[in-house]
């Protein structure tokens, strides 16, 4: 009987190794959408409620948080105020020069670090704020009196504004010279050329409320809405490429909050409650990879734009700032010659091995049970 | 005459629910180590994946161990399960080779990742299952396992097979998106996805997958342990073997919740004493995973 007892407990004991050693085996398989998670990490410095940051060439960056505007240090935690000019409400960025547009139209500029200084008062209130990269920046206001444009540092002038009826929903900058600003609106998506010619994207997608857009390079454009449809501009034409799912039975689709570009082909898409999305093929697959926060706003700092880029993409949130070092993917190693014949004579000796120990094992396993029956 | 009743319970056939049930720990843990050192040890030296492909090697030691169990009287007992895991292996790496991947494909049908060329492999695959099975269960010692692969359809049968087809669909469309890892369909993926899933490479795929675990592997299980453990064990066993499509993918979380399924569908195939119920929810789920799931994690 005792035995029988110490048989079962040993049963059940191999029972339960088994059923816990084998799922143990599945974290061995190292699953990147884990190592993804990890990818954004918390910038230091105290907590801010940041609601917008602009791009820049370095690691300072401006930022605006609880309504003022602030030079930030991403890498060292710093903040340095521009001054009390009023209700930052957007903010670009360029080299060492920053520009902040306040929400009754006030445009200021602040040297790196440095005060703001009012460059002049736009009629209107302030819808958005962009600039194209140095040297020689073209700055873009809009408002709701219409588009402003100008050389960085000059007096912008107006030059038109968008079609009567529709109302802008986001502007976004070019990430390479000599590309056009995007001005995204509820008639269509226009393309504005430096020189203020301002045209409408044919078979562009009408956009709704949560609008974000975002160049990429080579004339690539994303863009989309709370509806969950991401569309591109490929040289075919604007075709949709994404359809965000929704997250539950009940929940709905996760709302688009910003993009931004990070090279020719990538590009990050963030959304309230689903963290961020990454493309690194010009939108063909997408990986998830999520702050702990909901993403309002996005900007990307440093040499992005390089075969071997080495900046920053920040994710604004209401719980601070994100950052991720970009970093060149590992390709999987190729080989040649002696070393591919000396991993396939390696791999084919541990499977030898492995099956004469297994073979051995098995045969010993038969001769203590053996013994056992005839003892 | 008649026997006294103690002799006639000697003489009854023992049923393979019954036989060695609870013996068999040893056995099963040894060479699932040896295929664990198989899988992972030349990661040590080399890449994963980049020059021998892992089911090739899984299939020369489940080979070894079974020509070995084969040809050895001694070790006959440890035949079915070397087998089973076997017939896991092989017409896994066949139907990869055919698809153009683990070494140079033969250009018989269809350009590769073509429609044809799927179902070409798809039902290879399913060809290789088959002699598999009818090789188990003609090769392996007395008492013939149990395959469950031609049963009488019956109303239990069909209840299993709608019912849990409408509830796997239910829960897979409610469950969060974050839970199943998809982020999104790539529109102009999703007819590609569609037509693959919808074709006979799918339907083949899990036909045979239910043959292997759910007939050969719950089978030569069931010699050894109790019909319980053979469930559980035989669940495991399909969740982990899904890491061999899905290594170091963005799926791997999908693991648990294929061995739920594994275990689920086990239990369908014991109660109902078929694999028709399981074989039906399984062509559904992986419809649904490749036309909703892999194509939001892999861009089609």
């Amino acid at each position: 009987m005792a035995s029988t007892v110490v048989d079962r407990h040993r049963h059940l004991l191999r029972c339960a190794t088994l059923l816990l050693a084998l799922p143990a085996l599945t974290l061995l398989a190292s699953p990147p959408v884990l190592a993804a998670s990890t990818w954004w990490v918390s910038a230091p410095g105290p907590t801010r409620d940041l609601s917008d940051v602009a791009s820049n060439s370095s690691t300072t960056t401006l930022g605006i948080s609880g309504g003022r505007s602030y030079w930030l240090d991403v890498e060292r935690g710093s903040l340095l105020a521009t001054g009390d000019q009023g209700a930052a409400t957007f903010v670009a960025a360029s080299e060492t020069r920053g520009w902040i547009l306040n929400r009754d139209g006030s445009l200021y500029s602040s040297q790196l670090g440095g005060p703001a200084r009012l460059l002049q008062s736009l009629p209107g209130r302030a819808l958005g704020l962009a600039v194209s990269p140095a040297p020689h920046p073209t700055l873009v206001a809009v408002t709701s009196k219409g588009i402003y444009l100008g050389p960085a540092g000059d007096r912008l002038s107006p030059r038109g504004s968008p079609p009567a009826g529709s109302s802008l929903l986001a502007l976004t900058g070019p990430v390479v010279r000599g590309q056009p600003f995007v001005v995204a609106t509820t008639r269509g998506i226009y393309l504005l050329a430096a020189d203020g010619h301002l045209a409408l994207s044919r078979n562009s997608p009408r956009l709704g409320a949560g609008a974000a857009v975002a160049e990429l390079g080579d004339g690539i454009i994303f863009a989309g809405d709370d509806r969950g449809t991401i569309y591109a501009l490929y040289s075919i034409g604007w075709t949709p490429i994404f359809q965000i799912l929704p997250q539950g039975g009940l929940q709905g689709v996760p709302n688009l909050t910003a993009m931004v570009g990070v090279g020719p082909d990538a590009a990050y898409v963030a959304t309230r409650g689903f963290g961020t999305l990454l493309t690194p093929d010009g939108g063909y697959s997408w990986y998830r990879a999520a702050p702990s926060a909901d993403v309002v706003a996005l900007a990307a700092l440093g040499p992005i734009y390089s075969r071997n880029p080495s900046g920053l993409v920040l994710a604004a949130t209401p719980r601070g700032l994100f950052i991720h070092h970009l970093q060149t993917l590992p390709a999987p190693p190729t080989y040649a010659g002696s070393a591919e014949t000396a991993q396939l004579l390696g791999t084919a000796a541990v499977t030898a091995v492995a099956a004469i120990l297994a073979i051995a094992g098995l045969w010993a396993i038969t001769r203590r049970r053996r013994r056992r029956l005839f003892v | 005459m008649a026997l006294p009743q103690t002799d006639r319970a000697w003489l009854r056939r023992p049923s393979s629910a019954t036989v060695g049930a609870g013996t068999g720990w040893s056995e099963l843990l040894l060479i699932l180590g040896g295929a664990a050192a198989v899988l992972l040890l030349p990661r040590l030296f080399g890449d994963p994946q980049g020059v021998d492909p892992d089911g090739w090697r899984l299939t020369a030691y489940f080979a070894a161990l079974t020509a070995a169990t084969a040809g050895v009287r001694a070790l006959r007992s440890s035949l079915p399960l070397s087998f089973a895991f076997l017939s896991l292996a092989f017409p896994f790496s066949t139907w990869l080779w055919l698809l153009g991947y683990g070494g140079p494909a033969p250009g018989l049908i269809g350009g590769p990742n073509s429609l044809a060329r799927n179902a070409f492999a798809g039902s290879a695959e399913l060809l290789v299952v088959l002699l598999m099975a009818v090789a188990f269960r003609y090769l392996t010692p007395a008492p013939r396992p149990r395959l469950r692969l031609l049963a009488r359809p019956t109303l239990l049968m069909l209840v299993f097979g709608l019912g849990g087809t409408l509830l796997f669909l239910t829960v897979g469309f409610a469950l969060p998106a974050s839970l199943l890892g998809r982020e999104g369909v790539p529109l102009f993926a999703l007819g590609g996805s569609a037509a693959v899933a919808l074709g006979v490479a799918n339907a083949t795929s899990a036909i045979a997958q239910e043959i292997q675990f759910r007939g050969i592997l719950l089978a030569a299980l069931e010699r050894q342990q109790s019909q319980g453990v053979a469930v559980l064990v035989q669940g495991l066993i399909f969740g982990l073997s899904h890491l061999a499509i899905q290594y170091e993918g963005p799926a791997a979380s999908f693991i648990p919740i294929v061995i739920a399924l594994g275990w689920i569908w086990g239990w369908m195939t014991v109660r109902s004493k078929s694999l028709l119920p399981a074989m039906l929810v399984h062509i559904v789920a992986d419809f649904y995973v490749l036309a909703v799931v892999v194509s939001g994690l892999y861009g089609g």
